[in-house]
């Protein structure tokens, strides 16, 4: 994932009280001691609560971004404690608040390590932090199971990092791939902000357009926050795109797309991952009205499924999380709400297959538990299986999971419409080989 | 041809966004002698007070008038009641600047805890478009640009034309001289800040509707550009703040068409620091250039 947001409509009362808890959070975890987690030795007694860190922005400008995180893992959390929990513990979820940027993260990671004797695994996902807090929970031993897109990660060497998510230059072949295939368009516009997440697209898109016969007509990179891209846009439609690939900001994007509505675009304009939110919605919409934003925008993201028993699970757990869930009804198709949770889930049942909480022994097993040979789509069910003796392959609400030597599993796409948070149009894992070259 | 012109067009539309703050910015500081880093966060707070009083109104004739009377009050508040009350008890310049800055993260981070980190954007509106050589301009934007001209113009005539515009650049000049001269320092110095508080509330709702939406932080990143047109064209001088934002507008402009869309900041900033090299006191430099940061 490129850049936090979300659906869900988040009221000023409610990120306060996200703020608090993350406060209130990071004030509990540094009384809990300093014991650090890992090296070999159990980090829980007898009926410890294990917890869960939603290391993420709960405050600043990404802020919405951290709800998922936590809506995702408080859900897993509680379809795992209902059903009994692992060896006799229980799980929280405990709000790390890193603020999105690095500067806040590394004390942030390094505060949370220290003083969480019972922390036994990380969900996170901004890309722009990873290479500066992946590392740190690497040192310490704790499982991060990531959603962030950082194409550093695409050769990842920490073994205690885990991602089910591609790396944004996978996005970027992903993009190719929908022009391609999803609208029969051969000439692009290439425009995404400066910062390193959206940049992250750039040369998948540029790369998978050669290998697809596309023509990046133009391909801008803007400078964030600036009260005009008139300049731009002139640029860009000079070079007579037919479609227009874009991720910035919301507020980049609500000037850019009220700039090239003044100047007669009419045209599609395809989003990345990073255009996902409530904020981008809004800025969005502001820009140029809500019938053009529902007629000619998608957004390519992962893809996961509306039905089945794991989304069934999922979506009961979210509305039995109770008021730890702001809006269930909003966030039951969020799939990045849904990463954590699958991640979450995949976490308990590593341990229950390695019989242990310790996260030295039971790492290995974040893999083993999705290459067995039953195949369960909830915690319960992996419990019951494990229990039998079998071997399990979790298919979650976010589908197959399937590591690579990198500790890298890809997913699903879709072109999805901003309005109506539908899917528009799959993009297979064929179109997107063929945009790889493979 | 239709880029260069859209270079300029657009780049003097910057310019005028630029240019309403930083002379409302300039003349406060170069009448009082406070360095006022809270200006953004005013300039931010008044966003928010005509999107709330207004229930989020993109008629620039009330938007202004609310930006303007919230800017004022805000201003005279912060500068004659806060900041009046630390020179009082004589806080150095630097002092000052501290105390404004805390202000400003105090404005910022209130506005953010009671709205949340949401962004807030106004309606999409369909404004009437004028085609000058093939480079389309809103009538927002236009109208932007004409305000721009009348405040300068306004400015201008109230500092060489009115027996007020005396008194400023005489408390400017020389503080104790003013008081000889029947000039109430205190007095011109509430009437500074109203001014250049309603300037920064219509820059602030210019800027808030132009952009369509905004957050808690917009008025602190548009700071920094502004400032830097205020010391381009010379600190304390409203017609060489002028001049800064007009270099700036047009020199990211031109950076964004010629080399690249990334560059349009750093450019401006080159220019900014080329032209302090060789003239340390800004392009023009008149009545405040050679004080210090509060007497």
């Amino acid at each position: 994932m490129s850049r936090g947001g979300h659906r869900a409509r988040w009221s000023a009362a409610h990120g306060a009280r996200l703020a608090l808890a993350g406060g209130l959070g990071l004030t509990l975890a540094a009384c809990a001691g300093s014991a650090a987690t890992g090296g070999g030795a159990s980090p829980a007694g007898a009926s410890a609560t294990l917890e869960i860190a939603a290391f993420s922005p709960f405050t600043g400008p990404n802020a919405p971004y951290g709800y998922f995180q936590y809506t995702g893992c408080v859900a897993a959390v509680h379809a795992i404690n209902a059903a009994g929990g692992v060896t006799g513990h229980h799980f929280t979820c405990t709000i790390v608040d890193n603020r999105g940027e690095p500067a806040d993260a590394v004390p942030a990671a390094n505060n949370m390590v220290a003083s969480s004797p019972h922390l036994v695994g990380i969900v996170d996902g901004d890309s722009g932090l990873m290479s500066a807090t992946v590392p740190l929970f690497n040192q310490a031993h704790i499982p991060d199971l990531s959603a962030g897109g950082d194409v550093q990660f695409d050769k990842n060497i920490y073994p205690y990092f885990w991602r089910t998510t591609p790396g944004d230059d996978v996005a970027g072949y992903t993009l190719a791939a929908y022009v391609k295939f999803g609208t029969g368009f051969t000439r692009i516009a290439a425009v995404f902000g400066n910062d390193q997440a959206a940049q992250g697209n750039v040369p998948g898109l540029v790369s998978g357009a050669r290998h697809l016969g596309l023509h990046i007509a133009v391909s801008e990179s803007i400078a964030l926050d600036q009260t005009t891209y008139a300049t731009e846009v002139q640029k860009i439609l000079a070079a007579h795109p037919q479609v227009i690939v874009t991720e910035s900001d919301p507020q980049t994007a609500g000037v850019l797309l009220g700039g090239l509505k003044q100047a007669g675009w009419t045209g599609p304009i395809v989003g990345t991952s990073g255009t996902l939110g409530i904020d981008y919605d809004k800025a969005a919409i502001a820009a140029i009205g809500k019938a053009a934003y529902e007629a000619r925008f998608v957004r390519i993201i992962q893809y996961a499924q509306q039905s089945g028993l794991a989304w069934q699970t999922w979506k009961s757990a979210l509305f039995a999380a109770g008021s730890l869930v702001k809006d269930p009804a909003s966030d039951e198709t969020a799939i990045y709400a849904e990463l954590p949770y699958d991640h979450t889930t995949m976490l308990a049942l590593a341990m229950l297959a390695a019989h242990s909480t310790n996260p030295v022994t039971f790492n290995p097993y974040i893999e083993k538990i999705t290459q067995g040979r039953t195949v369960v789509h909830t915690f319960a069910q992996g419990k019951a299986a494990l229990a039998a003796g079998k071997t399990i392959d979790y298919v979650g609400v976010t589908g197959q999971v399937s590591f690579d030597k990198y500790h890298n599993s890809a997913g699903l796409w879709a072109a999805e419409n901003p309005v109506t948070n539908l899917p528009e149009k799959l993009v297979s894992a064929r179109d997107v080989t063929a945009a790889e070259g493979h | 041809m239709t880029l260069l012109l859209g270079i300029v067009i657009f780049g003097v539309y910057s310019a005028a966004l630029l240019a309403i703050g930083a002379v409302g910015f300039t003349l406060q500081f170069g009448v009082t002698n406070v360095l006022n880093l809270a200006f953004g966060s005013i300039l931010t707070a008044c966003i928010f007070a005509e999107y709330g009083l207004t229930g989020h109104s993109t008629n620039l004739w009330i938007a202004m008038a609310v930006g303007a009377a919230s800017g004022a009050v805000l201003s005279l508040l912060i500068g004659h009641v806060v900041v009046g009350a630390f020179l009082r008890r004589g806080a150095t310049g630097f002092g000052i600047a501290m105390v404004t800055i805390a202000i400003s993260l105090m404005v910022q981070f209130g506005l953010e805890a009671i709205q949340g980190p949401d962004i807030l954007s106004y309606s999409a509106g369909s404004q009437a478009t004028m085609n000058i050589g093939g480079v389309v301009l809103s009538s927002g934007q236009l109208t932007t640009i004409i305000v721009a001209v009348l405040a300068m113009a306004a400015v201008q005539v109230l500092l060489r034309m009115t027996k007020f515009g005396l008194a400023m650049r005489a408390t400017a000049a020389d503080v104790s001289l003013a008081r000889t001269c029947a000039v109430s320092p205190a007095r011109t110095r509430a009437v500074t800040w109203l001014i250049s508080g309603a300037l920064c509330g219509i820059c602030g709702v210019l800027l808030g509707i132009g952009e369509g939406s905004f957050s808690a932080s917009t008025g602190s990143d548009f700071f920094i550009t502004l400032a830097a047109a205020a010391v381009l064209g010379g600190i304390g001088k409203p017609a060489g703040a002028m001049i800064g934002a007009l270099i700036i507008g047009i020199v990211s402009q031109a950076a964004a068409a010629v080399i690249a869309p990334s560059y349009k900041t750093i450019a401006a900033w080159v220019i900014l620091i080329a032209v302090l090299v060789l003239r340390p006191q800004g392009i023009l430099a008149e009545f405040a250039a050679d004080r210090e940061l509060v007497a």
